[in-house]
């Protein structure tokens, strides 16, 4: 019995410590108070177009002669170039490239004739026409090859907005985030 | 004896007990006493507390909570163009309020999963995304990241007027995110570039906060945990970054 009263003592005074202690505790609490507030979200998503341009080379021939057009078939605006691989010093054999009188091409120093204007989605170029004529009899030339090549390179824009192309474009560094 | 003391001892303590009983009920009972009484007829009357409300609004029109934007966008992006879309905030409340904005952007997978959800892209940089900014918000350096930017508005947005002010005006999408590109050369020494960015999706959220002008400087430093400078003419300002 004297230890059952012993022990109900001790649980009494441990209850009465922790009440104070926690009453000791709240005093520099203070007090709160709430203000008015709101809050309101929203969010969206967009698209961005295909990042590689799309273009098709269009070739008639005629005799010897080409007739070249490159189209656009993608949906991003593009720059083109193309160029024209053949023996110059084949003898008997004359090639000349006729970019047509509105100067549309214009032949650039490294032999490239660029395409003077953006090429929008789904145009076509004016024909830069290639004509050829051999001049030796037949037999005294050996066979020859006409090979164009072309290239396009996306819009870019700097920061006046004027457009320019990339035509060195190399792998990027890892990116810092 | 003691048999005979416990007895007694016991019948007394019980009376005594008995008549602080009914010594204490009686007290708390008390008395009763009827009187005469009228009751009125019962009125209604509306109480409204003024509150704080804030709105965002796109294009001149409100947007609902956790509601689309950009739905205006004429379709896929071109890098290198500007796209208007005016976003603002609208004080549609009744007491005047300060405005903070904070506005998120990332790029997020094309398809969603199959939980609905457009996944982001993480090891893409959201530098590519160019928000326009709209004049008189102050940006908060300490707290604006390469996906985050937060704006406060210098003066407070009044109530009652449906007061709107315009925090973006448009956006773009950097032109030379099509210079990012990775290398692959096959056995034959074929050299493929492929697009970083192509395939991918950006994704802008916008976030408006409204506090009370009412110690205005405790209200902010409370909601938001920001310390601000408010003078004397309510004007809001950001201490001096260190």
């Amino acid at each position: 019995m004297k230890e059952i009263i012993k022990r109900c003592f001790r649980r009494k005074q441990l209850l009465l410590t922790f009440a104070a202690v926690v009453l000791c505790l709240s005093i520099p609490v203070g007090f709160t108070i709430a203000y008015f507030t709101d809050m309101n979200s929203a969010s969206g998503t967009g698209e961005m177009i295909e990042l590689k341009p799309e273009t098709a080379i269009h070739e008639t021939i005629d005799n010897l002669n080409k007739s070249i057009t490159i189209e656009n078939t993608g949906n991003a605006d593009a720059f083109i170039r193309v160029k024209v691989f053949y023996p110059a010093s084949l003898n008997g054999l004359q090639v000349v490239i006729n970019p047509n009188s509105d100067e549309a091409w214009i032949l650039g120093e490294d032999g490239y004739w660029y395409y003077n204007a953006v090429l929008k989605a789904g145009q076509t170029t004016p024909v830069l026409a290639v004509d050829v004529t051999v001049t030796a009899q037949e037999g005294q030339i050996p066979d020859f090859q006409i090979v164009v090549v072309h290239e396009s390179s996306r819009v870019f824009y700097s920061e006046s907005g004027e457009a320019y192309p990339n035509w060195n474009l190399q792998a990027a560094q890892p990116q810092e985030r | 004896m003691i048999r005979n003391n416990k007895k007694i001892f016991s019948v007394k303590y019980l009376v005594f007990a008995l008549c602080a009983v009914i010594f204490f009920a009686g007290g708390v009972i008390g008395y009763t006493k009827a009187e005469p009484n009228y009751t009125t007829d019962d009125y209604e009357a509306d109480l409204e507390t003024w509150n704080v409300a804030v709105s965002l609004v796109e294009n001149g029109m409100a947007l609902n909570q956790n509601a689309p934007i950009l739905s205006g966008l004429p379709g896929a992006l071109e890098p290198g163009k500007y796209y208007e879309d005016s976003l603002s905030v609208q004080n549609s409340g009744m007491l005047d309020e300060y405005v903070r904005v904070i506005i998120r952007k990332r790029w997020v997978e094309k398809n969603a999963d199959v939980n609905g959800v457009k996944n982001p892209v993480r090891d893409l940089s959201p530098e590519y995304i160019d928000l326009v900014l709209s004049e008189g918000w102050i940006e908060s350096p300490s707290e604006s990241t390469k996906e985050k930017t937060v704006l406060y508005y210098s003066k407070p947005l009044k109530a009652g007027t449906g007061e709107t002010v315009e925090f973006l005006k448009g956006l773009s999408i950097r032109s030379d995110v099509a210079s990012v590109v990775d290398s692959q050369t096959d056995e034959t020494g074929n050299i493929t570039l492929t697009y970083r960015y192509n395939g991918v999706n950006f994704e802008i959220s916008a976030e408006a906060d409204a506090v009370q002008t009412g110690s205005a400087q405790d209200a902010i430093l409370s909601a938001w945990g920001v310390e601000v400078n408010i003078a004397e003419d309510g004007t809001l300002s950001l201490p001096p970054t260190e």
